[in-house]
Parts: C-alpha cells; structure tokens; sequence
C-alpha cells in the first residue's frame, strides 16, 4: 500500500510507548500494533484526531504517501 | 444461541446423517446391481412389451407408435392390440450384460457426487454455525458445489442420451411387432408401426444448470463479503 504509517517515528520522537499511547487514546494495544506494523487498510478519523492530540502532530507527521511504483521505475 | 445459529446447526446435522444415508443405501444398490444376475436365455417367460403400454409409457421419450391412416387426422385409436417383441432373446441377454459395467460405473460415480455434495454442504454450515460464513473454506465449498451441479448436470444428460441411444440402436434391429390390431373410431383402413428414435438426444436440465450458476454467484458474494469483513477487520 503507498500510505505509509510513520507512526513509530514520532512515538520515538515523544518518546512514548506503544501501550501507553493505546491505554490513552482509547484503543487496544492489538490493534495500535496493527496501525503501527502498516497491516491497517483504513484509519478512522476519530483515531487520528486522538492520535494527533496525544502526540501534539498533525496527520502528515504520522501519514505518509510512497509511490511504489514510481520508486521501482526510477 | 439465536434462531438463524440453531437453524444452521440443525442443517450441518441433517447433511451429515444424509451424506451417511446416501452411502448406505447407495452401497445396497451397487450390491443389489453386482449380484443381480437376470437369465434371460433361460427365462420361460416370453419378453414381450404390450403395444398399448408402449403408447402410453414411451410418448415422449424416443419410442413412439407410429400409426398412419388414408383419410384424415381425426381419427381417434381406441385400442391397440398386439405385441412387441425382441427377436433373439439370447442376444437381448448378452446386450444386457454388456451394458451392465457401464451403468453400474455411472451408478457408483452419481453416488460419489452425491456424497461428496452432502459433505460440501455440511462444511459450509459448520462454517456457518462457527461464525465463519466469510472464509476462505465456505466461498470453497460454494464455489464447489456450484462445478459439482454443472458437472454433474452436462455428464448426467450426456450418460443418459448416450445410453438411450446404444439402447434404441439395439432395439431398431432387433424389435418385431406382432399380431397388431388397431381398433379405431371411425374404422380406417392404414398402416401401424413402430417408430425408434436412434439419434443421440443430450438431455440437458437447464434447472440443473442455473443452480450451478447460482452457487457461482453466492460464492462471488461471499468473496465480496469477506473483502469487506477483512477490510472492517483492519479498520483502527
């Protein structure tokens, strides 16, 4: 998939872990594994916005869109 | 337990007694078949068919009673008096034997699909009655019946015209009509015989065929449902 979650990037950066994040934004460490392992087909915009406030970000820190096939053309 | 889970759980049951009853007694007729032996050579009866037993069993099958009068059509056959007979009781014996490999081997293959039908069906709703309609092995076992239906539909009419066919040849040459009377009101003067149809005949159920279809659309469906419960799934 081209969206790529950098979401580990920034829980470095605030130096958070992964089950503290989940306990407070409200979702189970599962599926937090799932978003952060880019094995997610879709993000609620409720996810966001709470992953955003609790990391202080904005959506393009934790988004990223990565052409795969344009980087295997050039 | 809701009432839609008893209902599929009371059906993965039914099929799994049913698939066992089809082996059961579609082994006593393989039996039935294998040690049936018939003597025809030695047989005292004679083999004669009544004519008016021909006209009304085989109408619309390929054997007919082929009656042609002088004047006209109205001409209302009352009674048909007569037999029909096979001329050489010792070959009918051996042509009788001869086909008796092939139909058990039809039999015995029906039976397999049979079974193999019921188990694909009692999968499916142990699928269901799990909670896992929108899996791999459920869209596998519709798809499956789906080939099974066609497969079976096309094979069986091929097998039945097929055999219709070697068994009319065999009766065009060896069938002799005998002592015909037609009693016909108003009284005719023509001609009575018997009419065999020997040309192959495919006997295609269309009924069988759109079933087949239909099982290759649930199986899509379900397809589409398990990308949209996958989807759902991985939705944080």
């Amino acid at each position: 998939m081209p969206i790529k979650v950098n979401l580990d990037k920034v829980m470095k950066e605030r130096e958070t872990s992964l089950s503290d994040l989940a306990g407070r934004i409200g979702i189970t460490l599962a599926n937090l594994s799932i978003l952060k392992t880019n094995k997610a087909k879709a993000i609620r915009f409720s996810t966001l916005e709470a992953i955003c406030r609790e990391l202080n970000c904005q959506p393009s820190d934790i988004l990223e869109f990565k052409d795969d096939a344009s980087d295997s053309r050039s | 337990m809701n009432s839609s889970h008893r209902f599929s759980n009371f059906l993965k049951w039914s099929f799994k007694i049913l698939k066992w009853v089809i082996v059961c007694v579609g082994a006593m007729v393989l039996l039935i078949f294998l040690t049936a032996n018939p003597d025809l050579e030695n047989s005292d009866s004679d083999i004669s068919l009544e004519v008016g037993k021909f006209l009304l069993q085989l109408d619309e099958s390929s054997y007919a009673i082929h009656t042609r009068f002088e004047k006209s059509n109205d001409v209302v056959i009352e009674e048909l008096q007569g037999s029909v007979k096979i001329k050489d009781v010792r070959a009918a014996d051996q042509f009788y034997r001869s086909l008796k490999g092939p139909l058990i081997f039809i039999f015995a293959t029906a039976v397999a699909l049979g079974f193999y039908t019921l188990h694909l069906l009692h999968q499916l709703f142990a699928c269901i009655s799990a909670g896992e309609s929108f899996s791999d092995k459920s869209i596998r076992c519709i798809r499956n019946i789906g080939v099974l239906t066609i497969a079976a539909t096309l094979s069986g009419g091929f097998m039945i015209g097929y055999i219709d066919w070697i068994q009319s040849s065999w009766l065009k040459e060896n069938l002799i009509l005998e002592g015909i009377q037609v009693i016909g009101k108003p009284s005719q003067q023509g001609t009575i015989g018997l009419r065999i149809n020997d040309t192959i005949r495919f006997q295609f159920d269309i009924l069988g065929l759109f079933v087949g279809f239909m099982f290759f659309a649930i199986g899509e469906a379900f397809r589409q449902g398990k990308q949209i419960q996958e989807e759902n799934q991985l939705t944080i």
